[in-house]
């Protein structure tokens, strides 16, 4: 279809407002872009996807993702370099893609252009979008995927050609590679399917039809969209299965221990270090729900916006009423986004789990069902919300995009070039955690060196005893008579732990604070020596384990 | 007949209520264990006003999640009136009522089908114009010299100079399709059913909003509530588009005149007298709404002071009732003290804005108990009505709170009352009942910019803040339909809002 053919199809002047739409959500990207330094997970990206293509697929072997977006990824690169803004423009693709999606998805869903505008807008104007289209991360992927296969899925269902069929498959499977989260927006889909479309279906038949039903096959007569729907769940489960055993369950069976599902039973499914402990996590839900409907801002912000949870009754008492008789293409929605109820449950179990990103997929019907109340408001009330929504998305964006506190923000890029500035050969620079080195290789200048800690022994085993910890450092420092310490993730307590550690050996060998910068969720600390190593510690204040 | 399909969705419809009250009742039950038990008091009048708020609320939805559990359809088989010899005399009961809208009600009563039907106006306005019109049409005309006993006395009058079998009584307003008495007459199963209820439905609702409103809060009564009631034979009769057998009538001495709700009254002294009552579930007439702020909330207030004269001044409890009736009727008497509830809910978020008092100390264990607990309710609500419930039914019932304890208060004290018509013309432009509403927005609004500047934004403030708009919302609906009644069109944009 050509772009004229396309103008025609939704009228001059839809196209006109998709077109400012688009242009919207692309500025409102692009403006802020590199306005926060890359952090820990888009560096981990960007290090596994500059790899050979074999050593990219190997880097998803026995990891928590699956290996679409690193792939692409690797091509991106190659073609466009590693500078921040290359990098993450190819996330950028995918958001502004989305914005494409959504109208499309909201038009085929709702057979109505203007449900189609509302979609796009609420893509293109969410702080939440726009923050992941930023980020070098697969989730503005996800999130393409996921509007594509609702709205394939409601297309097929209306009218399954093959051809629709295969499209929802492909861009359902491409979905699953992006992101294993993915996997529950498919399990929405799959109980529509089955509770709507089938046993919704079986009820509404009368008794004869249904005692047809006792020999399985013979439903398939009555629902025509049961035999290509089975062949596409069956093939992605297939492709889907077959990646997990070869990339998961067989290394584990061969290394006797993997890192994803072992780490289901042991450390927040593999998403981070926390074991899992059943606790009522309220207020973390909340928060995913603020993060999804503001973005992200200072901690007191978002602490305030949860605390405001009684907003969710009156928001419920305001839906009563308009909910029923729904569409079907509602009703799919609602189903599609209930996987998010599943995430919340484990969540209370893995709390890591509850971080707004992993439910990417499940915003992509969410979004469309909040165009779709919108689109139902009556026209006066709805010009009011939609200029409301609109101003209120750009407040949240400015503040999002410039708040320095943003509990988003990890100002690596800016801590290594304060580092880098100040730098006197035989300075030595240590930063914590350990896992920040992809960090430090791909910002700090080539000429400088920089030392984890706690470092890693032998099998990859953390040294971050008291002992180790003095003994490593006592090797890295040697003679230096300035150390500089970068710390991260300070609100993680185990590697407070090992700050204290490092901290104390330093101040207990002759080393006194004598700087201290504090950036977003990043410090900065120079160490100088007041004494020979070994010879009695200076007492210093500032430092708070 | 209903086919199997429809039996078979009533089936699942009161399978899918019952298993959400249980649900409703597990959630409320927990959180109640939260609030009595674990809950650690901060400020103990806040925690006892609150406490008792909620055992009321939760009192008040365990009557509604035990009536939606019992729920009956009686639609009975169309009778051969031909093969029967039993006489309906029809009444109209008119006090000053517009003649365009008695001509309506009266057309409608005259085309009702029975062979052996009596139409008469029953006129306490004395309007030469209205019996003009009944004589035009073919109607009886029965007026009289005072207006003694209101509503009551009028229908008793009409009693006394009337003779059929049975008696329909529709208001001025409501006009009855010809199908009335072939839906209602085979609901008279034995001698002791005394009367048949069936449902009012506001015609007007697309063109005034405070008639949408009224009809919306009204749609849970006539839908799951009267069918509970019902089957547990409590079902009261509402005053109009109903058949009252007159020999039952006649032996709890007519409609009684001493009560401004005489509907309620009469329902309860038949009961008394060893009678059943059956609820026909179709609206088989269809009436005017109040169109105005004023008219809904003298509408509330007379149907308030009558429910709770009768509660407090004429023992409607007695022995031999029946557990069902008497929790049901316990339960409608109950609801006219829920404005109470309502203002300690009102005072919560002020007092800790202003005074930085609570009343737990624990808040973020709250939601965690509260929300299960009030989303499972108001999904339980929503099903039950079939998703008919809408936000302005509910905050037509909350915002309501100045005129419920308003009748309570007259009610206690024993300031007399009169009996009065809800006007029907077009809604009026009148700020003077929303008086209340205004100064109780303008408060809650104050107390946010005031617990703001003074806490400054801490998510203690933050919470409170989102209870008072809560509130601000609830309460500027009417506030809104005041200025401005009617829908600016020939009909209602929201009739078509449905996602």
């Amino acid at each position: 279809m050509t772009a004229r053919e396309g103008v025609q199809r939704i009228g001059k002047r839809a196209a006109w407002w998709l077109a400012g739409i688009v242009s919207a959500g692309l500025a409102l990207r692009v403006a802020t872009i590199d306005s926060r330094g890359l952090w820990l997970d888009e560096v981990v990206s960007l290090d596994q996807a500059g790899r050979s293509l074999a050593g990219v697929v190997g880097t998803q072997v026995g990891g928590v993702h699956p290996p679409l977006f690193h792939v692409l990824m690797h091509f991106w690169i190659l073609a466009l370099g590693t500078g921040e803004v290359a990098v993450r423009s190819y996330a950028l693709l995918f958001g502004v893609a989305a914005i494409f999606a959504a109208f499309w998805a909201g038009r085929v869903l709702f057979e109505q252009t203007r449900a189609g505008l509302l979609s796009a807008g609420v893509v293109a104007f969410s702080p939440y979008f726009i923050w992941y289209s930023q980020e070098a991360r697969m989730y503005s992927m996800m999130l393409f995927f996921g509007l594509l296969s609702v709205g394939c899925l409601a297309l097929s269902l209306r009218h399954g050609t093959p051809a629709r069929w295969t499209a929802y498959f492909a861009v359902t499977l491409l979905g699953l590679f992006s992101h294993y989260f993915f996997a529950f927006l498919v399990i929405g889909e799959v109980l529509y399917f089955v509770v709507f479309e089938v046993f919704g279906r079986l009820a509404a038949l009368g008794p004869e039809r249904r005692a047809r039903w006792s020999r399985p096959w013979r439903a398939f007569s009555d629902l025509p969209a049961l035999a290509p729907w089975l062949v596409a769940v069956v093939a992605m489960g297939l492709a889907l299965g077959a990646w997990v055993i070869w990339a998961v369950i067989l290394p584990e069976v061969t290394a006797g221990k993997g890192p994803l599902i072992s780490s289901i039973t042991s450390s927040g499914l593999g998403y981070g270090q926390l074991a899992p402990s059943f606790a009522v996590r309220f207020n973390d839900v909340v928060l995913v729900l603020v993060e999804m409907t503001t973005g992200f801002h200072p901690e007191p912000a978002m602490f305030g916006l949860v605390a405001m949870w009684p907003l969710i009754i009156y928001l419920t008492l305001l839906l009563l009423g308009r909910l029923s008789p729904m569409r079907r293409e509602t009703v799919l929605l609602v189903w599609c986004a209930s996987g998010a109820l599943l995430v919340f449950a484990i969540g209370q179990w893995q709390g890591q789990v509850l971080a707004s990103r992993y439910f990417m997929a499940l915003a992509a019907p969410a979004a469309l069902l909040v165009a779709r109340l919108v689109d139902r408001i009556p026209a006066r009330g709805r010009a009011v919300i939609v200029t409301i929504g609109v101003a209120l998305a750009l407040v949240a964006w400015t503040d999002q995009s410039f708040d320095r506190a943003n509990v988003m923000r990890y100002d690596d890029r800016e801590a290594i070039a304060y580092v880098a500035r100040i730098y006197r050969p035989g300075d030595v620079i240590v930063y914590e955690p350990f896992y920040t080195d992809v960090i430090f290789a791909y910002y700090l200048p080539k000429d400088l060196v920089a030392y984890d800690f706690p470092q890693r022994g032998d099998f990859g085993v953390v040294r971050n005893a008291k002992g180790q910890i003095g003994q490593d450092l006592a090797r890295v420092t040697a003679s230096s008579r300035r150390v500089w310490l970068v710390l991260g993730y300070q609100n993680i307590a185990a590697l407070r732990g090992d700050t204290y550690n490092t901290t104390q050996w330093l101040l207990r060998n002759g080393f006194a604070l004598r700087q201290h910068k504090a950036l977003d969720q990043v410090e900065v600390l120079r160490f100088d020596a007041t004494a020979l190593p070994g010879s009695a510690a200076t007492p210093t204040a500032g430092v708070t384990p | 007949m209903i086919n199997a399909a429809e039996t078979a969705r009533r089936a699942r419809y009161l399978r899918t209520c019952r298993i959400l009250a249980v649900l409703s009742t597990g959630a409320a039950l927990l959180y109640l264990k939260w609030l009595l038990i674990d809950a650690r008091p901060d400020n103990l009048v806040l925690f006892w006003l609150l406490v008792s708020a909620e055992v009321f609320n939760i009192l008040q939805a365990a009557g509604f999640w035990l009536t939606i559990c019992f729920q009956t359809w009686t639609e009975p088989p169309t009778p051969d009136f031909a093969a029967s010899s039993e006489t309906v005399d029809i009444f109209i009961t008119v006090a000053g009522e517009p003649a365009q809208i008695v001509e309506q009600t009266l057309r409608g009563a005259l085309a009702i089908r029975h062979p052996r039907k009596s139409v008469y106006v029953l006129d306490d306005g004395r309007s030469p114009e209205i019996e003009a019109l009944a004589w035009t049409l073919g109607a009886g005309y029965l007026t009289r010299r005072d207006r003694r006993g209101a509503k009551a006395g009028n229908l008793n009058e009409a009693l006394a100079r009337t003779t059929g079998d049975f008696v329909v009584i529709f208001d001025a307003d409501h006009v009855p399709v010809p199908a009335f008495l072939e839906r209602t007459m085979g609901a008279f199963t034995g001698p002791r059913v005394s009367f048949v209820q069936t449902p009012q439905y506001y015609a007007n609702r697309t063109t005034n909003r405070v008639a949408a409103g009224a009809h919306e809060q009204q749609e849970i009564f006539y839908g799951p509530i009267m069918r509970g009631r019902n089957f547990f034979g409590a079902a009261f009769s509402c005053g109009t588009n109903v058949v009252f057998r007159r020999s039952a009538l006649r032996e709890v001495g007519g409609i009684p005149e001493d009560s401004i709700t005489e509907d309620l009254r009469v329902s309860l002294l038949l009961l008394r007298a060893g009678y059943r009552s059956e609820y026909v579930p179709v609206p088989l007439a269809y009436g005017l709404g109040p169109v105005d702020v004023a008219g809904y909330f003298g509408q509330q207030l007379r149907w308030a002071r009558g429910g709770l004269e009768i509660l407090l001044r004429r023992h409607p409890f007695f022995r031999g009732m029946g557990v069902g009736a008497t929790f049901e009727y316990a339960f409608s008497f109950a609801y006219w003290f829920s404005g109470l509830a309502y203002s300690v809910y009102l005072i919560l978020p002020v007092a800790y804005l202003l005074f930085g008092v609570r009343p737990v100390q624990a808040p973020n264990q709250y939601p965690v108990y509260f929300l299960p607990y009030i989303l499972i309710t108001l999904a339980t609500m929503a099903y039950a009505s079939e998703f008919k419930v809408t936000f302005r039914a509910l905050w037509f019932t909350l915002a309501s709170f100045p005129v419920h304890i308003r009748a309570m208060v007259s009610t206690i004290i024993g300031r007399a009352t009169g009996f009065f018509v809800t006007p029907k013309s077009a809604g009026a432009v009148s700020f003077k009942p929303v008086v209340v509403h205004a100064i109780a927005i303008s408060f809650l609004l104050a107390a946010i910019v005031m617990g703001g500047a003074a806490r400054g934004l801490t998510p203690a403030v933050l919470n409170n803040v989102a209870f008072a708009l809560g509130h601000v919302l609830i309460m500027q609906g009417f506030v809104r339909y005041a200025a401005s009644p009617e829908y600016p069109g020939e009909s209602s944009e929201e009739e078509t809002t449905n996602v």
